[in-house]
């Protein structure tokens, strides 16, 4: 979790951007049908589809405001735009959000690239050795020969064991 | 009562290998996944979930059961030998059990562990048993009115109690949960919602890529974001035998802890972590010297795993009674029941009678399960312990696309689940917790449904939902949770008080 005073500062957009959605939601279930001509207890408002989604958007606007509220009460709108340049700032310095980023990429560049369009075996084999080579640090060090070793015996057996076990034991067809 | 046809599934249980196998194998994956810092409860539920998906029910529940158990009692491991409580549910543990390792008695503190996780359990079973009818035969007299709120109750409370930085996170969550179930084919008016033209999102979201996306994926992230991660220093477990006497002069501390470990359990989506924090505190507070907790006190240990282990089957209670989880391994394992064409509520006990006695007697093996598996597995879950998490993480993450693939064999199942891995770490580190969003995902129908058949019943009149006794007592308790988190409300009950 964010540092508190940042925090606040992270809860005075993130309130806005729920507000926001919480009023999408309202008006995404307002549209949705309410009555129809007719007298029966079927064309009655409180069975319309629109109404759950209208009681959840309000929430989302209610709650939201009490989060802003906070935040606004604890300093969380003084210097916003510092911290929003901060942040931008920090995707260009900061080691820790550079290896989230590659993290994410990695996953994603695995799920939506890899997964379905080649071979199972061999497109999670190359995530996890991608990913091991990576952020596999041996105590702490650089990556040895055996590190490498490890990596790959690990990246290599592993996916084939899964999928054999979901393919052949399991019945389950692999992506 | 459920105490014969309790004892039938145990004679039942015992008497088949294959369960027992079964058992075995899901108790030591269970441990394995507690104790590896990262791993959870809720995510070998999840992935068990889809793996036993084609077993048939009886040994999928065995299968489901003996990890969770397992895996609430795995985290002792790590939090005495490394310091690291593998879950949150074990860093009451931790507090107490690493000094003990330190000073050379791990394995004492491992063991007594152990002994009072199975002691928990039992305590669990026992109340399991003696409540299930009183609040089947309860929930049976609830309308709509009652599920309704009893729905919304459980989203606000669970968003109450998990919120690590203000309540209003946690409703906000629970809400957002709310939001996720309702889209797709609404089940009154047959009415496609949210859906955006995508037919993968017709029959709606299911709940095993939300919770595998929002816990398997951020926790990969939060294991490896920092790269000061150096190596660990793991004690070694000698003499890896319980402080009976410590047991035996704590019978109280065990029944305290296990009675609130049931109590925590059972309200919705609040779990065995909290269950084992209360526990710890009171042991504390009604302890004779209470400076020496966090320094080594054997009470501290006992406490805490008495209570994460009792709150289990507290957990499963509401799962059994009403369709509620009690934590989020229990909404997962509503999850894998439906999948099993299961539908826990108040009228399980009578289209499946068998189940219920079925799960207690599946406890009380998997209680025999963590004293043999754990006892003897000591030496080998602190190797486990040792394997690096650059090389432990993504193999966490390839489990968890395989197990969001392997339900319904469908690609869209793995991309919403990477979906919401992104959205949950980001609302995470703003301090907006996950469980309130599986409860409110796993309730949502419920609540929706319930809502407006209620106001069917009523011709549309508000008025039904303070006209019977138990709705008003819901209505009262969701009224006091939102207003004793407000400040202004606080400070509003103080002056009055003052003034009286």
């Amino acid at each position: 979790m964010l540092p508190p005073e940042r925090l606040r500062k992270a809860d005075v957009l993130t309130s806005v951007a729920l507000m926001a959605l919480g009023s999408w939601v309202v008006w995404q279930g307002a549209h949705m049908p309410w009555r129809t001509p007719g007298r029966s207890v079927a064309d009655s408002w409180f069975l319309s589809p629109g109404l759950f989604p209208v009681v959840i958007g309000a929430g989302l606007i209610l709650f939201a405001l009490a989060v802003m509220l906070r935040a606004l009460r604890d300093g969380g709108a003084r210097r916003l735009g510092g911290f929003v340049l901060q942040g931008l700032r920090g995707l260009a310095t900061s080691r820790v959000v550079h290896r989230i980023i590659v993290m994410w990429v990695l996953m994603g560049a695995y799920i939506f690239g890899l997964l379905g369009r080649i071979d199972y075996h061999l497109g999670t084999a190359a995530f996890l050795i991608a990913f091991m080579l990576l952020f596999h640090r041996p105590d702490g060090r650089a990556l040895d020969w055996k590190a490498v070793a490890i990596v790959a015996v690990v990246g290599i057996t592993l996916p084939f064991a899964l999928g054999q076990t979901f393919s052949r034991w399991l019945n389950v067809p692999l992506p | 009562m459920y105490f014969e046809p309790f004892l039938d599934q145990l004679i039942l249980m015992v008497t088949s290998p294959l369960k027992i196998a079964v058992l075995v194998g899901a108790v030591i994956l269970g441990i394995a996944f507690g104790a590896l810092p990262g791993l959870t409860a809720t995510l070998v539920v999840a992935l068990l979930s889809t793996v036993t998906f084609g077993m048939p029910t009886d040994l999928a529940i065995v299968a489901l059961l003996g990890s969770y158990v397992g895996a609430i009692y795995g985290p002792s491991h790590s939090s005495v030998m490394l310091g690291i409580p593998g879950t949150a549910a074990g860093a009451a543990t931790a507090l107490d059990g690493h000094p003990l390792a330190k000073a050379g008695r791990g394995g004492e503190a491992i063991a007594t562990a152990t002994v009072a996780s199975a002691f928990g359990t039992l305590i669990g079973i026992l109340a399991m048993l003696m409540v299930i009818p009183l609040l089947t035969a309860l929930a049976l007299q609830f309308t709509s009115v009652e599920f309704f709120l009893l729905a919304l109750f459980g989203v606000l409370i669970c968003g109450s109690l998990t919120a690590p930085d203000m309540p209003a996170k946690g409703w906000i969550a629970g809400f957002l949960g709310l939001l996720i179930s309702a889209v797709g084919i609404e089940t009154v008016g047959g009415y496609r919602r949210f859906t955006f033209g995508f037919p993968e999102l017709a029959g709606g979201i299911d709940v095993v890529p939300v919770i595998l996306g929002g816990f398997a994926l951020p926790q990969i992230i939060r294991a490896l974001k920092d790269p000061q991660t150096g190596p660990q220093r793991i004690y070694r477990a000698t003499r890896i035998w319980p402080n009976w006497r410590a047991l035996l002069g704590n019978k109280l501390t065990i029944v305290r802890s296990g009675v609130m470990g049931v109590g925590v359990g059972a309200v919705p989506g609040v779990g065995e972590d909290i269950a084992a924090w209360t526990s710890y505190d009171a042991a504390k507070k009604f302890a004779r010297d209470p400076a020496s907790y966090g320094k080594g006190n054997i009470q501290g240990v006992i406490a805490a795993e008495t209570a994460n282990n009792a709150a289990v089957a507290g957990a499963i209670i509401p799962v059994l009674t009403l369709g509620i989880p009690g934590s989020p391994p229990a909404a997962m394992l509503i999850g894998a029941l439906w999948l099993h064409g299961i539908r826990p509520g108040p009228m399980l006990a009578f289209e499946f009678p068998e189940v219920i006695p079925q799960m207690a007697a599946t406890l009380a093996c998997a209680t025999v399960g963590i004293l043999v598996c754990g006892l003897l597995l000591t030496q080998v879950t602190v190797r486990v312990l040792q394997i690096p998490r650059g090389i432990l993480m993504p193999l966490v993450g390839m489990f968890a696309v395989m197990g969001s693939y392997a339900l319904g064999l469908n690609i869209f199942n793995v991309y919403l689940m990477f979906l919401f891995g992104v959205v949950v770490y980001a609302l995470e580190e703003m301090g907006y917790p996950v469980a309130p969003m599986v409860i409110g995902l796993i309730l949502g129908d419920m609540a929706d449904t319930s809502l407006r058949r209620a106001l069917m019943g009523s011709r549309g009149s508000l008025a039904t939902f303070v006209s019977r006794p138990v709705a008003i007592v819901l209505l009262l308790l969701i009224v006091a949770s939102l207003l004793f988190q407000s400040r202004l409300a606080r400070r509003a009950m103080r002056r009055l008080l003052g003034r009286a």
